[in-house]
């Protein structure tokens, strides 16, 4: 099993704490709200941990975490 | 669900004023401790009755929800301000735009100012900020001794605004000072009074700026403003001004109170400044542990626009809700360890920028002068200490968390930069 991550465009707001929380999974997009953009959608299961606290750390819950 | 007809109407108000003497008094973070472990949605009689939300959970539930609870603002036939982000009402004293418009024009204003407040936008400004930097730190590092609050985290971060906005940077202080003063003194007060007089004087000179602009537009923002298109007409001169406005009081006073409590916090604990002079790349993190320690924006407000249950507390239409950041942001149910500062605490879903909607424009130019501001103070006066004697809090920290003075004195250095004297 992977992990899927992703970030709702409707509720993101531009905060960045995903950034600063795993900067090689989320990048701040290039448009004018500094949305979240995730660079890398499927990741390991073993980063599990440290993504639920990232996507738990997001002000807007925009995050979400599947397994695939 | 629970209808809102069977819960209890019956308030049982408590005594509380973010405006009041009292409240900065006590500390306002002892008052917020106290509602929200009791009534974290409590009515107040005070500033013509008003809730006050103390809750992470509840401030977050109002903020994400800009269909019930508005942000706007009118003003009637007869000049009387009501709605907006302020209680009372009045101390609005010009309509904010994008901060007091509710959709669909939200929308347009906010459409207009993203493209240069954007990450990529903000980078361009970095070296402006850094010249500006160190030119502020040069006028004082010879000397060895400054006023943190009004040298260095007013100075600059106001003077970074009136660059983008095309202003000379030289009459920082007489744009930034009736925006301390207006928030950091109570109604009633001669300082208070003498702000609002300060204020009108900012409101006609921005007016006379924007029909300048508007004949001889420049690269600046006013000129973008004077020129913009709103709903696919031109920009009215009552709405172009009052997006100025905002663009000042969104950026003079805010950055300012952020940078003077890291510097106050970081004269007390010298661990936890080594811990940044170490390594100056923990900043970004930091920064946001002292939003939430600080809450630069202590409380705003909302209006109720649909019948609402709240907290279990039934909120009716027209009533004015005030939200505590300062409190929301030390609620122990979503922060471990509340009340220390963690330097280096992750994750950190304060609500210092606000949320939702509204949540600031300015926060990616603001985080950017602050990391500037901050390596640059912790790299060529690394050892500032602060005058805990003479250092003095607004008189009023029911909105913003600021300080008047902060002397400071430090190893005096030497100047960096060959510009002269502003
Ligand atoms: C540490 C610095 C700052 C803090 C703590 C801060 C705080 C806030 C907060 C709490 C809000 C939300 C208001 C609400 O919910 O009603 C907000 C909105 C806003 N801020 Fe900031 N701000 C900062 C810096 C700036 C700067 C530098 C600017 C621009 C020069 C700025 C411009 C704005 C604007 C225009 C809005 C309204 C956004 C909208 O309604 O869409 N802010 N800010
Ligand atoms: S933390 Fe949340 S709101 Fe912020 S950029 Fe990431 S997804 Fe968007």
């Amino acid at each position: 099993m992977t992990l899927r991550v992703s970030i709702d465009p409707g509720l993101c707001r531009g905060h960045q704490m995903c950034v600063l929380g795993s900067p090689d999974v989320f990048a701040s997009g290039d448009n004018d709200d500094g949305l979240g953009e995730v660079l890398g959608a499927v990741q390991p299961q073993s980063r599990f941990e440290e993504l639920r606290r990232v996507a738990s750390g997001c002000p807007e819950s925009a995050i979400s975490i599947a397994f695939v | 669900m629970v209808m809102p007809q069977e819960l209890p109407t019956a308030r049982c108000p408590v005594a509380f004023d973010h405006n009041s003497p009292e409240h900065t008094a006590r500390g306002p973070l002892e008052v917020y401790r106290e509602l929200r472990n009791s009534t974290p949605v409590a009515w107040s009689e005070s500033n013509g009755g008003y809730w006050v939300v103390t809750s992470y959970a509840e401030v977050s539930e109002v903020l994400r929800d800009a269909v019930t609870y508005t942000s706007g603002a009118a003003t009637d036939d007869a000049g009387n301000y009501s709605g907006g982000i302020f209680v009372p009402a009045e101390r609005g004293l010009v309509p904010m735009i994008p901060t007091e418009v509710d959709n669909p024009q939200w929308e347009d204003f906010r459409r207009l100012l993203a493209p240069r407040f954007s990450p990529t936008a903000v980078w361009d400004y970095r070296p402006m900020i850094a010249e500006l930097t160190t030119h502020y730190v040069d006028q004082v590092i010879e000397a060895g001794e400054c006023d943190l609050a009004v040298d260095i985290a007013a100075a600059i971060p106001a003077s970074s605004v009136l660059q983008l906005l095309g202003i000379d940077v030289a009459e920082w202080a007489t744009y930034s000072e009736p925006f301390h003063n207006a928030l950091g003194y109570p109604p009633g007060s001669p300082e208070y009074a003498e702000a609002v007089t300060g204020l009108q004087g900012i409101v006609e000179r921005i007016r006379e700026l924007i029909a300048r602009r508007r004949r001889d537009p420049g690269a600046d923002l006013i000129s973008h403003v004077a020129s913009a298109e709103i709903g696919g007409a031109p920009i009215d001169d009552e709405a172009a001004m009052s997006v100025v406005y905002t663009l000042f009081s969104g950026g003079v006073d805010t950055t300012t109170t952020l940078l003077a409590n890291a510097f106050a916090y970081l004269s007390r604990h010298p661990e936890a400044r080594e811990f940044l002079v170490s390594d100056l790349s923990r900043l970004p993190v930091a920064t946001e542990e002292f939003m939430r320690m600080f809450t630069p924006v202590q409380a705003l407000a909302r209006t109720v626009r649909k019948p609402a249950v709240l907290g279990g507390q039934v909120l009716s239409p027209g009533e004015r809700v005030l939200l505590s950041y300062a409190s929301a942001n030390r609620d122990e149910a979503t922060f471990p360890r509340a009340d220390e500062c963690v330097m280096d605490r992750m994750p950190n879903k304060h609500v210092s920028w606000g949320l939702g909607l509204h949540r600031c424009l300015g926060s990616h130019l603001a985080r950017t002068q602050v990391e500037l501001i901050l390596s640059e103070v912790l790299t060529r006066m690394p050892d500032f200490s602060i005058d805990e004697q003479r250092s003095r809090q607004y008189p009023n920290l029911g909105i913003v968390n600021g300080w008047v003075t902060m002397p400071a004195t430090f190893t005096p250095g030497r100047r960096l930069s060959t510009r002269g004297a502003a």
